[in-house]
């Protein structure tokens, strides 16, 4: 189920809110793990076995890996990474590993395709966090299995992230509270995260669509694309984790951010501060640190950026062009860290066109399935294959999203959020403000509601994952 | 109290919509999208398991939503005006008429048909007289600044393929009057030139676009409900004379006759199906008036059914194939029309966003 859909926001969400509020204290979990399960379920039935056999396992686990001696510990963790991670190796991986045997080695071993289940590297990345938390003595662990499975699945965040470490939330699972505040700022933080979704990151996708389909390509048209395109990324997954983060405080759980503002950052390095930093700090935390982080010699912190990006690559699909995707920000981390990064703090203006050109070109690679697709599209983005700069179907295409593209540029940058500060602060137009924020989101809920009653087909880009 | 006047009206709105959702009665049709709607699909284990009976439900949850036409108003509203977008899903209004955008040739498609002529052709047809016209969408006479299809290429497609029948040029015989501002069809009154080009062609006695005239003031065409903008309806005419009034038309599907206008047919979902009923597999137009012994066969689409009254009164016998509803294959177990006959007329008349998606033709 995706949360920019009928289903969800007028059936499931209201439901669900209604059976949550009308059970006492100590049922709300299980309300919760009850609505998650279903919520999983309905968009993933065969695969819903996977998600159950996950929480039970690794609960029971968690107990075990706390309660083992001292010297059992580590082959116990080692057990459990290479048990969760091989199921979602075999989910996510496997075909691809027998592609490139079968091109490696010129066999012609077969294999029933397999189907990913949904938010597996989600729901994995979670369920490991939480092993080695307790290997490591960070967090005690669950109370019970149905509190760790309430955490696991607990639909906000179940499919597409955030990745939410089980220490964000412990305490919120066993006593958290909610008021009319906080249920407002989830509301407020839903509806921002559905706009997002729905009328940018949905419209500019039609747009990316009609411009690969166009008979006649021009420069521009490429141009064109890798703008939208990078733009519809931003917007949908920082749309999905704003609403995950909204639906967590209407239940009473504060989620660690997910985005901040990325499309403003000065280099690479500011860029991965920014963007999806659940998964950014997981792999800081959980391989970067541990193989040695940055405090070592200069080769091994340049092999550990390395290893460190190509997974990161890896981890957003089995395909090469993720590991490129992955190796590509590697690159540029490594020089900026060798040198850059001095240079780009100094001259800002410089620093900001320098990542946005080079974010702009890796969402090209991370689009495009093939390495020979990569170089055709630069070739033709840069004038290499003799196209007209612009053509009437670019121009009329550009001319008609231009409104689009518009506000999603002015949406990308915190803008918004300043002049909301600002007007806080003063006692008119606070009071200005207090009127027009429950009309404003009220109405923006409905026009996204006719965004969603107008579309029969909505998917999430990062459901892949 | 922001908060809490914010919190009150969202769960308003949510549980608001899901009790209507929930009590008002299933819509079976859409009017502005002239298809219906789906309903509640059937619980099975095995589609639950598989995932289809979700998908299916929210396919049906979306289409039966509440005050859906209002809402699907307001995204136009909202994407033209805030957005300033031109088109929705295509469709765009350009000075007060709308047009679906259409910019990519499918040759596949252009085959697809091509092969197909040449296969009824070669297959049934023993008479020399085939003729194969192509009749322009209205985007054809838009300016430059509007991606248009290359019509050009498609033409040269067409008549590199088809050799062995005669190509009726009727570009040049329409232009934006010709059409309606809300539907993708031509106008039947506005057909004397194109009627003339292929009376011409095909050797026939020249006529005139009859006098008489019946008006339906209310017609929303096919894309007046893809638009936000409330534009005027247009104002659809049937033409008449002897020959048209008189004659009578033979449903094959129904197997009983009918007129060729029936002014029941203006309520119809598609207003336009006041000539001759709208799709119909096979027709045949009986003209006693004309002793000729004359015989068209028009292979066609719904532009077909306009344009075929004006080409009554040079003929004893029509009869209209449409290839979408009737597969090729089964033309020879038609006794009503004999295929083979060397002295029939054939013209194959389609529209070229037809051509250009043609795989509904069997």
């Amino acid at each position: 189920m995706v949360f920019s859909s009928v289903s969800f926001l007028y059936y499931f969400l209201p439901i669900t809110l209604l059976s949550y509020v009308i059970v006492p204290k100590k049922a709300k979990n299980f309300v919760l793990l009850i609505t998650s399960l279903f919520f999983y379920f309905y968009g993933e039935p065969r695969y819903i076995l996977v998600l159950i056999f996950s929480c039970v396992f690794n609960y029971y686990y968690g107990k075990s890996l706390e309660k083992a001696p001292a010297n059992f510990k580590k082959k116990l963790l080692v057990l459990n990474l290479v048990i969760n991670f091989g199921i979602l190796f075999y989910f996510k991986y496997f075909n691809f590993f027998l592609e490139n045997i079968n091109y490696l080695f010129a066999t012609n071993l077969s294999w029933t395709s397999i189907i990913m289940p949904i938010g597996i590297s989600f729901f994995t990345f979670q369920a490991t966090s939480y092993v080695i938390d307790i290997y490591k003595g960070d967090v005690k662990s669950a109370k019970n299995v149905f509190t760790f499975a309430t955490y696991l699945s607990l639909f906000p965040q179940l499919i597409a992230g955030p990745i939410v470490r089980y220490q964000t939330v412990s305490e919120e699972l066993e006593n958290r509270t909610v008021n009319f505040d906080l249920f407002a700022s989830g509301i407020k933080r839903l509806i921002i995260g559905l706009a997002k979704k729905v009328l940018l990151a949905n419209v500019l996708g039609e747009l990316t669509k009609n411009l690969v389909n166009l008979t006649t390509q021009s420069v521009l048209s490429y141009w064109l694309q890798a703008v939208a395109n990078t733009l519809q990324i931003y917007f949908d997954f920082s749309g999905y984790s704003d609403m995950a983060i909204g639906l967590g405080l209407m239940f009473g759980f504060h989620f660690l951010e997910n985005f901040n503002y990325p499309l403003i950052a000065r280099s690479i390095t500011d860029f991965w501060r920014r963007w999806h930093i659940s998964l950014s700090s997981w792999f800081r935390d959980y391989i970067y640190i541990p193989l040695g982080g940055s405090r070592v010699s200069n080769y091994k912190k340049y092999r550990n950026i390395f290893i460190v990006w190509m997974i990161t690559g890896l981890w957003h699909g089995a395909s090469w062009n993720f590991i490129l995707w992955g190796i590509y920000f590697a690159i540029f981390l490594m020089i900026e860290k060798a040198f850059l990064l001095t240079i780009l703090d100094k001259h800002k203006v410089l620093g900001h066109i320098y990542t946005l050109f080079l974010v702009l070109i890796s969402f090209i690679i991370f689009n495009e399935t093939s390495i020979s697709n990569i170089i055709l599209f630069l070739k033709n983005m840069f004038g290499f294959n003799h196209l007209h700069f612009a053509n009437i179907e670019t121009i009329y295409f550009l001319k008609n999203y231009a409104g689009v593209i518009i506000i999603s540029i002015i949406a990308s940058i915190p803008w918004l959020k300043i002049v909301k500060k600002k007007m806080s602060l003063g006692n008119f137009s606070a009071k200005v403000l207090s009127i027009m924020e429950p009309v404003f989101y009220i109405g923006l809920f409905i026009i996204v509601t006719a965004y969603i009653v107008d579309e029969s087909f909505n998917p999430f880009l990062y459901f892949r994952f | 109290m922001k908060n809490k006047v914010l919190s009150i009206l969202f769960l308003i709105v949510i549980f608001g919509i899901m009790f209507l959702g929930t009590v008002l009665p299933d819509k079976s049709v859409s009017v502005a999208e002239r298809r219906k709607l789906a309903s509640f699909p059937k619980i099975q284990i095995e589609t639950i398991m598989n995932g289809d009976f979700f998908e299916d439900l929210n396919h049906y949850l979306v289409e039966q939503f509440p005050a859906r036409d209002w809402f699907r108003k307001l995204k136009g509203v909202v994407s033209n005006h805030l957005f300033q977008k031109k088109d929705e899903d295509g469709v765009f209004v350009h000075e007060g008429a709308i047009y679906q955008l259409d910019q990519s040739i499918n040759e596949k498609s252009i085959a697809h048909f091509t092969d197909l002529l040449n296969k009824v052709q070669n297959q049934y047809l023993k008479t020399d007289h085939v003729y194969y016209g192509i009749i322009p969408d209205k985007n054809y006479f838009l300016d430059d600044t509007i991606p248009k299809l290359d019509y050009e290429k498609m033409q040269l497609l067409l008549n590199q393929e088809l050799t062995n029948m005669e190509y009726i040029n009727l570009m040049d015989t329409l232009n934006l009057d010709s059409y309606y501002k809300t539907d993708i069809h031509w106008k039947q009154e506005c057909l004397a030139s194109t009627v003339a080009k292929i009376e011409e062609a095909m050797n026939l006695r020249k006529t005139e676009i009859p006098n008489e005239k019946q008006y339906y003031s209310k017609f929303y065409g096919a894309l007046y409900g893809r638009i936000a903008n409330n534009l005027p309806p247009d104002q659809l005419t049937y033409v008449m004379n002897d020959d048209i009034k008189n004659a009578n038309v033979f449903d094959y599907e129904k197997q009983e006759y009918r007129k060729v206008y029936e002014e029941k047919d203006l309520t119809n979902i598609d207003s336009y199906d006041i000539y001759l009923g709208g799709a119909k597999p096979l027709l045949i137009i009986e003209n006693e008036n004309q002793t000729n012994g004359k015989e068209l066969v028009l292979f066609r689409d719904s532009f077909g059914s306009s344009i075929a009254p004006l080409l009554i009164s040079n003929y004893s016998k029509i009869t209209l194939i449409d290839l979408r509803y009737i597969s090729s294959e089964l033309l020879s177990s038609i006794e009503e029309v004999d295929l083979s006959s060397p002295n029939l007329d054939v013209l194959f008349l389609y529209s070229i966003p037809i051509i250009n998606n043609s795989f509904t033709l069997k």
